[in-house]
């Protein structure tokens, strides 16, 4: 237990008096590194070519999201929440709304149509989501043509979002109430040959994936994270799914729409990197199948498109989730009887997958870790949500989970604040 | 004829033709890798524009690592590269020899050829070694692992033609292989057979040790941000990269001499026409070897440095001693 539990947040992760034992040197990854696209500063621990121990320090951008939306509108923060993520924007805006819908008691007036075009909306996005994953992780074991092929493909995803969004990446459907836009009936024909077209592709890629060995060895019993190890450091997402948990918030807890659609979850025993390949690749394929019973429903499916919502939301606290691409995504907000929040709280999936992959790193080739450490699809500027600054000093300071927990528990006991 | 060995080695083929070479090599191959990766690729004037550049960038020396070494290596390895370049026989230049010879071309310059290519290779580790950055570290000794793995099939591979060739010359002289490879192919057929497998291993020992994509372990954009190369900039990462090319003009017109027959394609009898003629079909053999290395590398992912060593040692360096075992034994009989 101790051993799995045990704290990677060494005191002094440069000197040489806190290195663990049997580590020759250390490499630095990030902040800034061409691996990593976002911020993050891995410390790794090496015994030659081979891996003692990783380590993460993070708190590179910090955007003070939350602090942003105290000072805003229900309705306004309708259009920031998005912004959490760059990627995953529309599943951040679908579990708001739904917050906001609960704490304003409207959720059952949402109409069928509604409820389709979100998760018309949710779903692109894991696929575009997903194909990026792979493009990516195929950059990082070196075979750039895979990486150029999947994302010329992707452009088809990218094509539809746009044509019923209006936006690329940033679709922001979603409003408390409904949704902004209809997805008509030329939009409907329009969009399935391009569905057959890259379900085709997506097929390619994982035939790919599977048959051609040099991509096979890079990803085939790398970083290994078995199914007794999953339960204890419980991973989320797909992350979970490699290691062969099936849970999905789409079919555990089920929300919009999704217990109504004919579709399983995906999971993989094995717990490799291949195996969170596999899950990605066949939930991409799984999600085109949903996009397209989707459209099917839409042809018939009736109801108003935006509902009338009062913009003070009564007092009262909840906790919404959804399965983003990368995760189980929990929102919990606190309304005061206001037009604004009075706590806002978003804890993004990649914080729960973090301990998981550094878990995977231990005993692995220096040359594995960027394919580990890209394989919960990592997203620190959503992760980043506290930094403890001295107001008289200026000192930054990172806290451990055991001084955080301590600290809290005499703030309890002598009903004061933390800091 | 002074002034004109003098004026061709300053030109054609010398070393202007050479540089040029090196820059029409680096444009084909990033223009066939990204054509076989459905891209557009870069324009053909590219790595000129590119080279101007780095040169007019600051060229940064870390804290605490030695200038002197820092400067005098990158010029060492432009130099060996060059070298190794103006070693490729192109046109007749000696008229002793009576065949086509590098510039630095000579007797037993076959084994001599080997000297220049382990000493590029070293040149990289020692490249990598003195930046004292533990991502340069890493991959200076990725480099010479590799190095030293691919070099022994390498070296079995170019003797392959070297003693085909010996049935109908007495000398060590890579011309001489060029110029008697295929009549003595011709009267024995079945050379053929182990002269294909060491093809096939030169093109791999080629990809591996231009750090080319399956075997860019030592260069790893994503693990190691660019491995050994990571502390140069401006002037002095321009001339090892125009190194690297020169390296691939080198070991790319090694593998024509040797296993392509050279600039020999017709004879004509007329020195200056001759001459031409070798110009021109050396270049176009030479273009046809990048261009299926540069397409060759967009079909596969990197492997890993471990894998790289057992691939050369399990797998290459049988089939290179197969190799020149079969061309031994049709030697004999």
């Amino acid at each position: 237990m101790a051993e799995i539990y045990r704290s990677r947040f060494r005191a002094d992760p440069y000197g040489d008096k806190d290195a663990p034992p049997g580590s020759d040197y250390r490499i630095f990854i990030g902040p800034q590194h061409p691996w990593a696209e976002e911020p993050a500063h891995f410390i790794i621990h090496l015994k030659g070519e081979r891996v003692v121990e990783a380590d993460i320090r993070i708190g590179f951008n910090l955007r003070g999201l939350e602090k942003a939306m105290e000072a805003r509108t229900w309705r306004q923060n309708t259009l920031l929440v998005p912004r959490a993520c760059g990627i995953c924007s529309a599943v951040h805006q679908n579990i708001y709304v739904r917050l906001v819908e609960r704490l304003a008691g409207i959720e059952k007036d949402i109409s069928e149509r509604a409820r389709l075009i979100r998760m018309f909306s949710l779903e692109a996005e894991r696929v575009h989501s997903h194909i990026l994953w792979y493009g990516i992780l195929a950059h990082d074991t070196g075979f750039d043509t895979l990486l150029h092929v999947s994302w010329r493909d992707r452009e088809i995803i990218m094509d539809i979002v746009e044509d019923i969004s209006g936006n690329r990446v940033n679709p922001a459907l979603m409003m408390i109430g409904g949704v902004k836009r209809d997805i008509t009936k030329e939009k409907i024909e329009r969009t399935r040959p391009k569905l057959d077209e890259l379900i085709k592709q997506v097929e390619y890629h994982k035939k790919v994936f599977t048959e051609e060995a040099s991509i096979r060895n890079r990803l085939e019993n790398v970083g290994v994270l078995t199914k007794e190890e999953a339960k204890k450091i419980t991973p989320n997402g797909p992350t979970a799914r490699g290691s062969g948990i099936p849970f999905d918030v789409r079919k555990s807890y089920p929300y919009e729409l999704y217990d109504e659609l004919d579709w399983k979850p995906i999971y993989y025993p094995e717990g490799d990197i291949l195996a969170l390949t596999l899950v990605r690749l066949d939930e991409t394929l799984e999600s085109l199948n949903i996009l397209k019973q989707i459209l099917d429903k839409l042809e018939t499916a009736e109801g108003e498109l935006l509902q009338r919502v009062k913009t003070k939301v009564p007092e009262g606290q909840y906790m919404t989730r959804a399965e983003a691409p990368r995760g189980e995504d929990i929102h919990f907000g606190v309304a005061n009887g206001t037009d604004k929040p009075e706590r806002y709280k978003i804890r993004a999936p990649s914080l729960g997958n973090i301990d998981a992959t550094l878990r995977r790193m231990d005993g692995e080739y220096i040359a594995d870790v960027p394919v580990i450490l890209r394989s919960y699809d990592p997203c620190f500027s959503c992760t980043n949500r506290i930094m403890i600054i001295n107001e008289t000093t200026g000192e930054k300071k990172i806290m451990f989970q055991d001084e955080f927990a301590k600290r809290a528990i005499k703030a309890k006991k002598y009903n004061r604040a933390i800091f | 004829m002074a002034w004109l060995e003098i004026l061709a080695f300053i030109t054609v083929p010398g070393i202007l033709f050479i540089i040029s070479m090196a820059l029409f090599i680096d444009w084909l191959d990033r223009k066939v890798y990204a054509r076989g990766q459905n891209r557009r690729g870069p324009p053909f004037f590219q790595p000129l524009y590119d080279l101007v550049k780095l040169t007019a960038k600051e060229s940064i020396i870390p804290e605490g690592v030695s200038k002197f070494w820092m400067t005098v290596l990158p010029i060492l390895f432009f130099w060996t590269a060059l070298t190794g370049a103006l070693m490729i026989p192109i046109a007749v230049f000696s008229d002793d020899l009576n065949v086509v010879t590098g510039f630095a071309g000579f007797h037993f310059d076959v084994f001599f050829v080997l000297l220049v290519l382990l000493s590029y290779g070293m040149l990289i580790f020692a490249m990598g070694y003195v930046t004292k950055n533990p991502f340069a570290q890493t991959g200076a000794t990725r480099s010479l692992l590799q190095v030293l793995s691919f070099e022994i099939p390498l070296s079995f591979a170019i003797f392959v033609p070297v003693l085909i060739a010996s049935d109908k010359t007495e000398r060590f002289v890579l011309g001489d292989v060029s110029k008697n490879l295929y009549s003595a192919i011709g009267e024995t057929p079945l050379y053929i057979i182990g002269l294909v497998i060491a093809f096939a291993i030169s093109i791999l020992a080629l990809m591996a040790e231009l750090e080319e994509f399956p075997f860019d372990a030592p260069v790893a954009h994503t693990e190691l941000a660019d491995g050994w190369l990571v502390e140069y900039g401006g002037w002095r990462y321009a001339l090892i990269h125009l190194g690297e090319r020169i390296g691939a003009f080198f070991i790319g017109g090694l593998i024509v001499t040797l296993f392509l027959g050279g600039p020999y394609v017709v004879d004509t009898s007329i020195p200056f026409l001759d001459a031409f003629l070798h110009v021109i079909f050396f270049t176009i053999k030479l273009t046809i070897v990048i261009a299926l290395m540069s397409f060759l590398r967009t079909l596969i992912s990197r492997i890993r440095i471990d894998q790289t060593v057992r691939l050369s040692w399990r797998f290459v360096l049988p089939f290179a001693l197969i190799a020149i075992m079969l061309t031994l034994g049709f030697k004999l009989i």
